[in-house]
C-alpha cells in the first residue's frame, strides 16, 4: 500500500536574494513500513522537501502533488495539516540536544502530544508515555517519564524523540539526519531502533541523511538529490552499491571508506547556488563524464534494468572514477627519520569545581595519556564525545596547562615556558579547528586573517607579507585574487582552506587537526584531505590528526591511538588495529562505523550488526 | 540546591554589611563638621563641643561604626540633623508612596510591554508588528520628566481648562483610605515611570521570542501538531521568563533613581524626595538610611531574581 505519494513536487522560498529552487519535479513514492531514504549534501534540498510534507514551510511557493493517505497534502487547510501532524505523519529531527524543549519534563511533552490529537484523560496518557518509554528502551520509565531533558544523553534524547514521534503509531515518520549529531556507537542503536519500530508499529520511515554509507545497509528504496533535482532513485542496494548517476558514485568514492588509500576521488568544485533558473544539468560543472549536451538541455529519465532510475545524458550506467596511483610515494621521504617531534608523558587534567561558599570534587578529563609522533608522520586519534581527545589537542598545542605530566615539542619541554620560548614554539605548532564558520573573525578580511600569524610574530612587513599570503594561498588552492575578501564569502570548505592556510604561514613543523572536516559535505571533505594528504607530502609536516570519523582517520593516519573516558585504551598501526583490533572499544567503534567490518568482527560486532541487517 | 541559597543569602548579606561600611566612611571623609550642623550657625565652641559628645562623634571611628551597626540591627538609624526626628520614621511616612509607585510602575510596564513583544514577534514584519517597534521608539525617545510633564499637560491641565478633571495633578492618597482614588492619583506617575521601560521591555520580548521561536524544540511542538497559539504561549513565551527575569532584576535596582524624578514632577512625598532634600541639606544620618534601604531592596531583589531562576529553569536546579 502507497501511504505517500509526491508527484512533480516544485518548491521556491522567496528571498531577499530572490527564490531559493530547493525542489524541483521531484516525485516518488512510500509504500507502507518501508524505509525511504533521501540522500544528498547540504543546500540539495532534502530537508526542505521533509519540512514540506509536513506543512511547515510557511511562505514557500509550492506546486505538484503530496498525496497521504489519499488526501493532497498541499490542498489541505492549516487547520487539517495540523490535525494529521504528529497524529499521522511525525517527525523527527536531527539535534536530539535541541529538539526537547528544555523547561518540560519529557512526561509532560510526550503527553501534550497524545492529548493533543486524542481525548484521553492525563493518568492513561501518562501510562501510555511510560508505555513507550520503555518500548524505546528508557530503562525505569515509570521514573525517569519526570525527568528533564538536560537529564538524559544524546542517544537516549533521541529515543525520547522517537518514542514521542511514534506514540500516536503515525502512518509515516519523518527523520531528518536522526543520527548525525550523535557517537558512532549510538548511531548503530537509534538505526536498529528505528528499524524494529517501523516493523513492530507499521510505519513507513523517511530517512534524510548526508550519510550513504548508513542508508546502504537499511533503505528499501533511496534517493538522490543534489541541487533540488532528484538524480537518482531506486532499491537502496542498486543505487547506494551500483550507482547509474555519476554524481551518485562520486559521492560513494570520495567517502575514504574503500580500502584503497592516497588521494580520494573528490568531486571538484562547490554545488551550484539555488537561486539560479536551472536549465541544463546542474551536475554538469562538477561532472567527469559530462558531454557538450550536459551544458545546454535538461537531462532526460533514464530506467534501468534494476529499476534505478537517474536524470542524465549517459546512457550507461556510471562507472568507477580510475584509482589514482599516488598511494606508494606517500610518506616515502617521511618515514626515513625517525625522530619524534612531540611527545607527551602521563600527561593529566583535572577541573576542580570551586566557587565562593561551596567546594566541590574534581573532575579528571585526562588520566595519564602517553604519545609519541615521528617527524613527517601522522598520528590519528579517535574516541567519542567527551573523551578528552580535543582537551588533549589543547595541551599539546600549549593552549592549555595540564594538571601533571610533560609535553616536548622537538625535545623541548612546553610546561612553565617564559614568555619569548612560548612565541617561539607557537612557530613550530599549529592548529586547524573544526568548525570552519565559527573559527574566522566574519568582521576581518581573508589576507589579514591568513596574515595575523605574521603580525603577531612581527616578521614581513608591507608587501613582502602581502606576497607571502598570497602564495599561501595558491599552496592552499585559494584565489590569491580573494585576498580583500570577508569569511561570509567562502563556502565551508574553502574556510577550511583558509584556517589550514594560517596555520601554515610560518612553517610550523607540526599541525594539530581538530576534526577539520567533520562539518563538511562528503565531496568536500574529499578535497579538503587530499589537500592535508599533498601537503605533508610536499613540505614534509607532522600531523596529530583528531575524529571522531574512523574512516577518515584510517585514510589519513599511520598510526592510531583510540581515547575511551580520558585514557588511550589502544595504540598501533593503521591496518594492524583495523583488522586485529584488540581492546572490545575499539571493536565496538568499527562496528558500529564501518559496515564491512561487520562481516568478520568479534562478539560486540556481531551482536550490532544483527540488529543492522533488515 | 539548599547550599545554593544559602550561599545566595550569605552573598546578599555581606554586600549590605560592605555598603554600610562605605557610606559609614563616606559620613566621614566628607568635608563638613556634623557636629557643628545640628548645633546651629550661631552656636559657641563649647556648644558645638557638647553635640559632639552628645552624638558620639568624638569616640573612633570604629567604635561609631560598631555602634552604628548595633543600632542598625535593631531598627534604630539615628535622628535627621535638620529636625532630630527619628530616621527610621521618617522612612516610614515616606515608603508608602515609593512602594506604590515602583510596583504600580513594574506591573504597567510588564503588562504593556510584554504583550507588545509577543504581538511584534509573531507578526515579524507586519503592520502591527511596525506599530510595535514604532511604540518601541517613541518610549526610548522620552526622558521620564519630559513625559511627566506631557502627561500633566495633555491629562491634568487642557481637560481642567475645558471644565472637567481628567486625572489629579498629583499627590499621594493612602491605599487604605480608598483604592479606587489612590489608583486614580496614581496612575499618571505610573505611565511616566513605566513607558520607558515598557518600550524596552517590547524590544526585549520580541527580540527573545524571535530566537526562540527559530528552536528546534518550537519545530517539534509545530510537528506534533499543536495549535499555533500553543506553540508560542506554551513553549515560546514560557523560555524567555528567565531573561525577562534577568534584566528585571537590574531594572529594579536602578528604579529609585527614576521614581525620583517622577516623584518630584508629580509632587509625591516619596523616597526619592527625601533623599534629595537630604543630600541638598548634608543630613548625613538620613542619607545613610535612605542608602541602606535601597541597598536592601535591591538585595531583596536580585535574591528573588535568583530564586525565580530556580523555579524557572529545570536546568539550573541541577
Amino acid at each position: 500500500m502507497t501511504v505517500l505519494s509526491v508527484r512533480n513536487l516544485n518548491i521556491a522560498i522567496p528571498t531577499g536574494d530572490g527564490h531559493v529552487h530547493a525542489a524541483r519535479d521531484v516525485s516518488f513514492s512510500v509504500e507502507a513500513e518501508e524505509l525511504f531514504g533521501i540522500a544528498g549534501e547540504s543546500g540539495s534540498g532534502k530537508s526542505v522537501l521533509s519540512q514540506a510534507i509536513m506543512g511547515l514551510l510557511p511562505g514557500a511557493l509550492i506546486s505538484g502533488e503530496i498525496l497521504f493517505e489519499d488526501r493532497d497534502l498541499l490542498k489541505l487547510s492549516p487547520r487539517e495539516m495540523q490535525q494529521l501532524r504528529g497524529n499521522r505523519i511525525a517527525m523527527i529531527s536531527q539535534d536530539p540536544l535541541s529538539s526537547l524543549h528544555p523547561f518540560y519534563t519529557i512526561g509532560q511533552q510526550i503527553i501534550e502530544a497524545i492529548r493533543t490529537h486524542r481525548q484521553t484523560s492525563h493518568e492513561a496518557a501518562l501510562a501510555e508515555a511510560i508505555d513507550i518509554l520503555g518500548r524505546v528502551g528508557i530503562h525505569d520509565a515509570d521514573k525517569r517519564v519526570n525527568d528533564y531533558p538536560h537529564q538524559f544523553s544524546g542517544g537516549m534524547r533521541q529515543r525520547v524523540m522517537i518514542a514521542m514521534a511514534i506514540v500516536l503509531r503515525p502512518a509515516l515518520l519523518i527523520a531528518d539526519e536522526p543520527t548525525t549529531a550523535l557517537d558512532v556507537t549510538v548511531q548503530a542503536q537509534i538505526i536498529s531502533l528505528l528499524n524494529n519500530m517501523r516493523r513492530e508499529f507499521g510505519t513507513a520511515i523517511i530517512m534524510v541523511t548526508h550519510d550513504l554509507e548508513l542508508l546502504s545497509s537499511v533503505a528499501d528504496h533511496a534517493m538522490v538529490m543534489y541541487a533540488g533535482n532528484r538524480m537518482e532513485l531506486g532499491p537502496g542496494n542498486a543505487v547506494l552499491r551500483t550507482p547509474s548517476h555519476p554524481y551518485t558514485m562520486g559521492l560513494l568514492q570520495s567517502s575514504p571508506t574503500h580500502e584503497s588509500r592516497g588521494p580520494l576521488p573528490s568531486i571538484p568544485g562547490q554545488p551550484p547556488s539555488l537561486l539560479i533558473e536551472q536549465k541544463a544539468c546542474a551536475f554538469a560543472p562538477r561532472c567527469p563524464s559530462v558531454m557538450d549536451i550536459c551544458r545546454t538541455q535538461r537531462p532526460p529519465l533514464r530506467r534501468f534494468d534494476d529499476n534505478t532510475q537517474s536524470l542524465c545524458w549517459l546512457e550507461n550506467k556510471a562507472v568507477r572514477a580510475p584509482a589514482i596511483a599516488a598511494a606508494a610515494e606517500e610518506s616515502a621521504a617521511a618515514s626515513k627519520s625517525s625522530d619524534i617531534v612531540v611527545s607527551v608523558s602521563d600527561v593529566r587534567l583535572a577541573y576542580g569545581a570551586r566557587s565562593l561558599f561551596s567546594k566541590g570534587g574534581g573532575v579528571e578529563v585526562l588520566k595519564g595519556v602517553s604519545l609519541e609522533l615521528p617527524r613527517g608522520t601522522t598520528l590519528g586519534i579517535v574516541g567519542e564525545s567527551g573523551c578528552g581527545k580535543s582537551t588533549l589537542a589543547r595541551i599539546i598545542a600549549g593552549l592549555l596547562p595540564p594538571t601533571s605530566g610533560d609535553v616536548e615539542i622537538e625535545g623541548k619541554s612546553i610546561i612553565d615556558l617564559d614568555r619569548q620560548s612560548w612565541v617561539e614554539m607557537r612557530k613550530r605548532i599549529q592548529m586547524v579547528f573544526q568548525d570552519p564558520f565559527g573559527s574566522l573573525n566574519p568582521r576581518r578580511r581573508v589576507g589579514a586573517i591568513i596574515g595575523d600569524p605574521f603580525r603577531i610574530q612581527k616578521v614581513a612587513h608591507g608587501d613582502d607579507r602581502k606576497n607571502r599570503v598570497r602564495d599561501l594561498m595558491e599552496l592552499v588552492g585559494l584565489n590569491p585574487e580573494h585576498y580583500n575578501r570577508f569569511p561570509s564569502e567562502f563556502s565551508g570548505g574553502q574556510r577550511q582552506r583558509i584556517g589550514i592556510a594560517r596555520a601554515l604561514a610560518l612553517n610550523p613543523s607540526i599541525i594539530i587537526f581538530d576534526e577539520p572536516v567533520s562539518a563538511l559535505d562528503v565531496s568536500i571533505q574529499a578535497q579538503i584531505l587530499n589537500l592535508i594528504a599533498k601537503l605533508q607530502r610536499d613540505l614534509g609536516l607532522s600531523y596529530l590528526f583528531i575524529s571522531h570519523d574512523l574512516a577518515v582517520v584510517r585514510h589519513v593516519s599511520k598510526e592510531i591511538i583510540v581515547m575511551q573516558g580520558g585514557q588511550v585504551v589502544e595504540r598501533g598501526e593503521t591496518e594492524a588495529l583495523y583488522h586485529r583490533p584488540q581492546h572490545s572499544y575499539t571493536r565496538e567503534l568499527l562496528a558500529a562505523a564501518d559496515p564491512n567490518y561487520r562481516k568478520g568482527g568479534g562478539a560486540t560486532a556481531a551482536s550490532i550488526s544483527e540488529a543492522l541487517t533488515p | 540546591m539548599i547550599s545554593f541559597i544559602a550561599s545566595r543569602i550569605g552573598f546578599a548579606a555581606l554586600v549590605l554589611l560592605l555598603l554600610s561600611g562605605f557610606v559609614f566612611t563616606l559620613f566621614f571623609v566628607a568635608p563638613g563638621d556634623p557636629a557643628r550642623m545640628v548645633a546651629g550657625e550661631r552656636a559657641t565652641e563649647i556648644q558645638v563641643a557638647m553635640v559632639r559628645e552628645n552624638l558620639g562623634l568624638d569616640r573612633p571611628v570604629i567604635e561609631q561604626y560598631v555602634s552604628f551597626l548595633g543600632r542598625s540591627l535593631s531598627g534604630d538609624l539615628g535622628y535627621s540633623y535638620r529636625n532630630q526626628q527619628p530616621v527610621i520614621e521618617l522612612i516610614k511616612n515616606r515608603m508608602p508612596a515609593t512602594i506604590s509607585l515602583c510596583v504600580g510602575a513594574v506591573i504597567m510596564w510588564l503588562c504593556m510591554g510584554i504583550p507588545i513583544g509577543i504581538m511584534s514577534a509573531r507578526h515579524p514584519g507586519s503592520l502591527r508588528d511596525r506599530v510595535g517597534q514604532g511604540f518601541v521608539l517613541i518610549g526610548v525617545s522620552f526622558p521620564s520628566f519630559v513625559l511627566g510633564m506631557a502627561a500633566l499637560y495633555f491629562l491634568y491641565f487642557m481637560p481642567r481648562q475645558a471644565g472637567f478633571t481628567l486625572f489629579p495633578p498629583g499627590g499621594y492618597r493612602p491605599f487604605l483610605d480608598n483604592p479606587g482614588v489612590w489608583a486614580w492619583h496614581m496612575a499618571l506617575p505610573w505611565f511616566t515611570l513605566a513607558l520607558t521601560s515598557a518600550a524596552i521591555y517590547a524590544r526585549l520580548t520580541r527580540g527573545q521570542l524571535l530566537e526562540v521561536l527559530g528552536e528546534d524544540y518550537i519545530r517539534t511542538a509545530r510537528a506534533k501538531g499543536l495549535s499555533e497559539r500553543k506553540v508560542i504561549y506554551k513553549h515560546g513565551v514560557r523560555s524567555i521568563f528567565s531573561p525577562l527575569t534577568t534584566q528585571l532584576g537590574a531594572d529594579i535596582a536602578a528604579l529609585l533613581g527614576g521614581a525620583l524624578v517622577t516623584e518630584q514632577v508629580f509632587g509625591l512625598q516619596g523616597i526619592g524626595s527625601l533623599a534629595v532634600q537630604s543630600v541638598q541639606t548634608q543630613d548625613r544620618p538620613v542619607i545613610i538610611g535612605v542608602v541602606m534601604l535601597a541597598g536592601f531592596f535591591i538585595v531583596i531583589a536580585n535574591l528573588i531574581v535568583d530564586f525565580l531562576y530556580i523555579v524557572l529553569d529545570p536546568r539550573v536546579r541541577g
